[in-house]
């Protein structure tokens, strides 16, 4: 890469071209897959990805082929350590099972939204439901 | 023989000769069906008659050579060929069994005898069946084709004088070389030359070895014959006959696509001479006759069950097309695309490669191509070494590109074939020779041509596209049905198991067949994006730190460039200097927008924000500091919505500013009125009276300074080197040409009025038309003045607590040390020797210790009162933990002040020796050795003095004999003990 890569010290995706790299997107969620082309715009080429759900020490992954990726909703993105992934902590059940375990997931956030918007509006407080329906409280 | 053979999809609309009647001859010559199934070539009924003919028809055969005559080679070539196709190629398969044994019972002669009307109408409906079939072909020379076609298919002639058929040049041309190969073949194997076999390699060429056209059941029966020889010996053959056929598939490959009828004779004659010694020859020597590139060819076609057995053939319904007749055909098939010129007569000639692909990627490309045709053409000769999705790729516009750059798909999408029986045979990558030794790839037709054949040829051959047998809808859409196909061929791979280049965080053994889909020109055209945002004639000055960065890099790499800043200014700089395709890249897209650049790196940027404010400022009072004048303005960029909220890495001052500023207005805007009004006053009259109780605040105010007084120190330091200044200037130019161009043209756009709007009112100027290089030539007096504002005692100690005020003290010495006021920062330096020493116990960095080396030059031309006052800023109190001698620099320093004394002592010409100085000085003394001794010992610091400073020291200390200056002096001489 040395001869084509005149942008030493300046990073660049193409480091990144054929690698497995994880995808964070702004929506919250989590691709896998292998990079196989970028442009200018960060936009991505995904193959064999995998979209791969966590809910507490449990994962699941749905295969989604090949992904293209919009660059804009990219938050961020980062190799897979091949040898990290190989003892994984975490424990692989089925892609029904992390999809149910998903929605119960979110099922208690939202009764714990809706407990807490409730105890404020009992103190007299407006809550602006947008901010706790974020996925990061 | 490679797929092309088989895998010719007839359904292709072939001009020339895919009208596939032909063929099946060649691997199912016993099937009736088959024959049956000729469109309207019905030859057997042709040839049949040509046999009952044969004794007394010549006349017949006469007639269409005359028609044909002389003329049109072209045309009577082509025809030839279209007819001799069938038996040429088919005279492999059946290896032996077409050569029709001279005495072959002529058993249609009782039919000859049946009416001479049948004959006549016989030999009419010839005629008639010619005119409509070949009317098809719309080929001028069909007719005349058809005696040569039924003498050409079964390798005999019927009679010597049929010899006039073939015209004396075509003899003449083609004897010598025909001798030739023969002599060739008895060369190598001259023991095994079978006369059939001779014949049926030039039958069309030797009419007078076989006078006879042999009847179809002799044919047959012949056939039947070969094919009851026992097994074992038909599969001792089998290899030796895939590699004729590679041989003979690459010999039609080779062929030259001209329209003579010789050259193709030749080469077929070179086909067959080829296919025949590889007959007879064990593997390894047939290999030795197959073209180097071209051995591996067999894994990646269709394999050849039928090769002297009559098994029946995988693929028969789904090629109907005479492969053969085509791939002879050298004008009319596609196989050879148009300026696709390979010299004749190659393959003999070429040594043969080593077979293993990974050697054959690195070797040479397998034919030197003609004229010195540098351009990557992937090897046609095993265009079935590419799997159908490359299709895809091949219709991409950058498929040249992926193959230039050595990346082809070909690489890794290689196909096994599903009969392969001979698994140890790896096909070699001939596309991925060419490329790798073609690293560029000019956009040219050829090229495209070439894709468009590629994509033809995978569609047509490829053996997952014929089983798949949806040959026809294919072609209506190519793309749709490669899919499937790619997902087989991936897996097929993938058991396969070859890695064609490992890049990523593959383990080694792991193949991805899908690694380096970015050609080298998609990443080069990305890295030119990015560069281009980068890219600057002046990285002096753009990308400061980077540039400065880079040339401390090389100094301390022992790579001393004394204009390293000057080179990387003409456009030498690693940024700038992409090599290879992306600076043309470069080139293009850096004239177009050098005026978006400048927000990156450059070191002026802060001080570009302020500037326009704090103008006025500097010019009415040159000495006067920036800071009193300052007030601050948030950076904006051009174009942007919002404002910039927080600071970034190359102007962290916002943050600071921010803060500082706005609960500082007050102080500020004391201070310019101050500093506007007497703008002789010195910067830290008007700096001291914002002490704020903040310590954090003063901290940051002292952040500031430094940064301000860095800028001066810089804009010193750009006055030293010549190229640096000449960089400014010319960014100067380019900034003036710059905003000269666009005011031209707004100007031209422009009507009076709102030109004279715009005079009035400077604000709504066009924000393009500010220059944003303002980087102002100073005088270096004036600069030194600035500096010498801000280094106020208290400052420099307050200073020496942050890191890089250390730094900016000791680059700075150079400028001021024809000043006065060095002597001042030298006070304040000591003075704060003992919190910094107290901060930065080990001074890792030594950048306390950097300090040294310019005292000692500053303090040899001290004078003695000097050297007392400074002596008196050292804080030399009762603290166990002495800063001065727990640090290398204050020992050092020390020793050099007392050297310093001891010289001024000796000379006794410093007319600052005076008395009192003197008192002072041994006070100083005293001190040192009280303070010594209080200081734990251990805590002291030896360091390297010059052993040749011992003895000054000895004598200086012999002359305050009564101020135990022993610890000071064993302090010392330890360290001598030590260099020792």
């Amino acid at each position: 890469m040395d001869d084509l890569n005149p942008l030493a010290g300046t990073a660049h995706l193409l480091e990144e071209v054929d690698k497995k790299l994880m995808v964070l997107l702004r929506d919250g969620r989590t691709l896998i897959g292998y990079l196989r082309s970028v442009d200018q715009f960060a936009n991505l080429v995904l193959q064999r990805t995998i979209e791969r759900i966590h809910v507490g020490n449990e994962y699941g992954d749905i295969p989604r082929g090949v992904f293209i990726i919009r660059g804009e909703n990219v938050v961020l993105l980062g190799e897979i350590d091949r040898e990290k992934e190989q003892k994984l902590p975490l424990k692989e059940i089925s892609v029904d099972e992390i999809l149910d375990a998903q929605r119960r997931e979110q099922e208690q956030r939202q009764e714990k939204h809706r407990l807490v918007s409730k105890a404020l509006k009992e103190r007299g407080l407006a809550v602006d439901a947008n901010i706790i329906n974020e996925d990061f409280c | 023989m490679d797929d092309s053979f088989f895998g010719f999809d007839t359904n292709l609309p072939d001009e020339d000769g895919g009208d596939g009647r032909i063929v099946e001859a060649e691997y199912d010559a016993l099937n009736d069906e088959t024959f049956g199934s000729a469109i309207n070539g019905d030859w057997e009924e042709a040839h049949e008659t040509m046999v009952r003919l044969g004794g007394n028809g010549e006349r017949v055969r006469k007639r269409p050579a005359e028609s044909s005559g002389n003329t049109d080679f072209a045309d009577h070539g082509n025809g030839a060929f279209l007819r001799h196709g069938n038996p040429l190629s088919s005279a492999p398969s059946s290896s032996g069994s077409t050569p029709a044994p001279l005495n072959a019972p002529f058993r249609q002669s009782r039919h000859i005898g049946d009416s001479d009307l049948e004959l006549n109408i016989s030999s009419m409906k010839l005629d008639d069946m010619d005119l409509s079939s070949f009317a098809n072909d719309s080929e001028a020379g069909g007719l005349s084709n058809r005696i040569k076609l039924d003498s050409g298919v079964w390798g005999s002639q019927p009679f010597p004088n049929n010899q006039h058929l073939f015209r004396e040049p075509m003899r003449s041309a083609f004897k010598p070389q025909q001798q030739q190969q023969q002599q060739q073949h008895q060369q190598h194997h001259p023991q095994q030359i079978k006369p059939p076999q001779e014949a049926n390699a030039n039958f069309a060429l030797t009419p007078q070895a076989f006078p006879k056209i042999t009847t179809l059941e002799d044919i047959e029966r012949n056939m039947i014959i070969q094919q009851a020889i026992p097994k074992q010996q038909q599969q001792s053959q089998q290899q030796a006959e895939r590699k004729m056929f590679d041989d003979f598939s690459l010999g039609n490959r080779q062929q030259v696509p001209t329209p003579t009828m010789l050259q193709q004779q030749i080469l077929q004659q070179q086909q067959h001479q080829q296919k025949q010694q590889s007959q007879q020859q064990p593997p390894q020597q047939a290999q030795h006759m197959a073209p180097p590139g071209f051995l591996g060819t067999p894994q990646t076609s269709p394999s050849r069950p039928t090769l002297g057995f009559p098994g029946p053939h995988p693929l028969p319904e789904l090629l109907p097309t005479p492969p053969s007749q085509q791939q002879l055909n050298g004008i009319g098939g596609n196989r050879v695309p148009p300026g696709f010129i390979y010299p004749p007569g190659l393959p003999g000639n070429i040594p043969q490669l080593p077979q293993h692909p990974l050697i054959q990627q690195h070797m040479l490309p397998n034919f030197p191509l003609p004229g010195g045709n540098q351009r990557p053409l992937p090897n046609p000769l095993n265009p079935h070494a590419l799997p159908t999705a490359l299709n895809n790729f091949a219709m991409h516009p950058s498929f040249n590109a992926m193959r230039a750059a050595g990346l082809h798909p070909a690489a890794f999408m290689q196909p096994p074939h599903p009969h392969q029986m001979q698994p140890p045979r790896m096909p070699p990558h001939p596309l991925q020779a060419a490329s790798s030794l073609l690293g560029q790839q000019p956009p040219s037709s050829m090229y495209n041509m070439f894709n468009m054949r590629l994509v033809q040829e995978i569609q047509q051959n490829h053996p997952l596209l014929q089983q798949a047998a949806v040959v026809r809808q294919m072609q209506q859409s190519r793309a749709g049905s490669v899919t499937s196909d790619r997902q087989r061929t991936q897996t097929q791979q993938q058991q396969q198991g070859r890695r064609p280049d490992g890049t990523g965080n593959y383990p080694l053994e792991e193949y991805d067949e899908y690694a380096n889909l970015m050609s080298t020109r998609d990443k080069h055209w990305l890295i030119g994006i990015q560069l281009s945002q980068l890219n600057t004639e002046t990285p002096y000055i753009d990308d400061y730190y980077y540039t400065v960065f880079r040339e401390r890099k090389a100094q301390q790499n022992g790579q001393m460039r004394n204009s390293q800043a000057h080179k990387d200014n003409q456009l030498n700089h690693p940024l700038t200097q992409p090599r290879g395709h992306a600076q043309l890249i470069l080139v293009q897209l850096g004239n177009k927008n050098g005026g978006r650049n400048g927000h990156g790196r450059e070191r002026r940027n802060s001080e570009n924000a302020n500037s326009t404010s704090g103008s006025t400022n500097n010019g009415s009072s040159g000495n006067n500091n920036n800071l009193t004048g300052y007030i601050f303005s948030p950076l904006k960029f051009e174009n942007s919505l919002g404002k910039l909220q927080y600071g970034s890495v190359t102007a962290p001052r916002k943050i600071i500013d921010a803060d500082i500023m706005s609960g500082e207005s007050n102080t500020a805007a004391d201070a310019n009125a101050t500093s506007s009004s007497t703008s002789s006053t010195p910067l830290p009259t008007s700096a001291s009276h914002d002490v704020n109780p903040s310590s954090m605040r003063k901290s940051r105010h002292i952040l500031l300074l430094i940064e301000t007084l860095y800028r001066y120190l810089l804009k010193l330091e750009d006055l030293e080197s010549p190229e640096v200044m000449a960089t400014i200037e010319l960014k100067k130019k380019k900034e003036a040409e710059r905003i000269a161009a666009l005011e031209q043209l707004e100007m031209a756009n422009k009507t009076p009025e709102e030109r004279a709007a715009e005079a009035a009112n400077p604000q709504t100027m066009n924000p393009q038309l500010k220059n944003k290089f303002n980087y102002e030539v100073e005088t270096k007096a004036a600069l030194v003045n600035k500096l010498k504002a801000g280094l106020a005692f208290d400052k420099v100690i307050a200073m020496m607590n942050v890191r890089k005020g250390k730094i900016l003290i000791r680059r700075i010495m150079p400028f001021i040390a024809d000043q006065n006021i060095r002597w001042i920062v030298w006070s304040g330096v000591f003075c704060s020797l003992q919190t910094v020493v107290k901060k930065d116990k080990d001074d890792v960095e030594g950048v306390l210790y950097a300090l040294y080396p310019e005292f000692k030059k500053h303090v040899n031309k001290a004078t003695f009162e000097l050297i007392v006052s400074i002596s008196s800023a050292i804080t030399l109190n009762d603290k166990k933990l002495s800063g001065i001698f727990c640090s290398r620099f204050g020992i050092l320093s020390l020793v050099a002040l007392i050297l310093r004394a001891e010289e001024i002592y000796v000379s006794r010409n410093d007319a600052t020796l005076s008395e009192e100085n003197r008192q002072k000085w041994r006070e100083f003394l005293a001190q040192v050795a009280s303070c010594l001794n209080r200081t734990i010992q251990n805590q002291t610091i030896s360091a390297a003095i010059e052993s040749d400073a011992i003895q000054p020291l000895m004598n200086h200390f012999e002359r305050f004999k009564d101020l135990k200056l022993d610890a000071l002096l064993a302090l010392i001489t330890e360290a001598r003990h030590q260099i020792d």
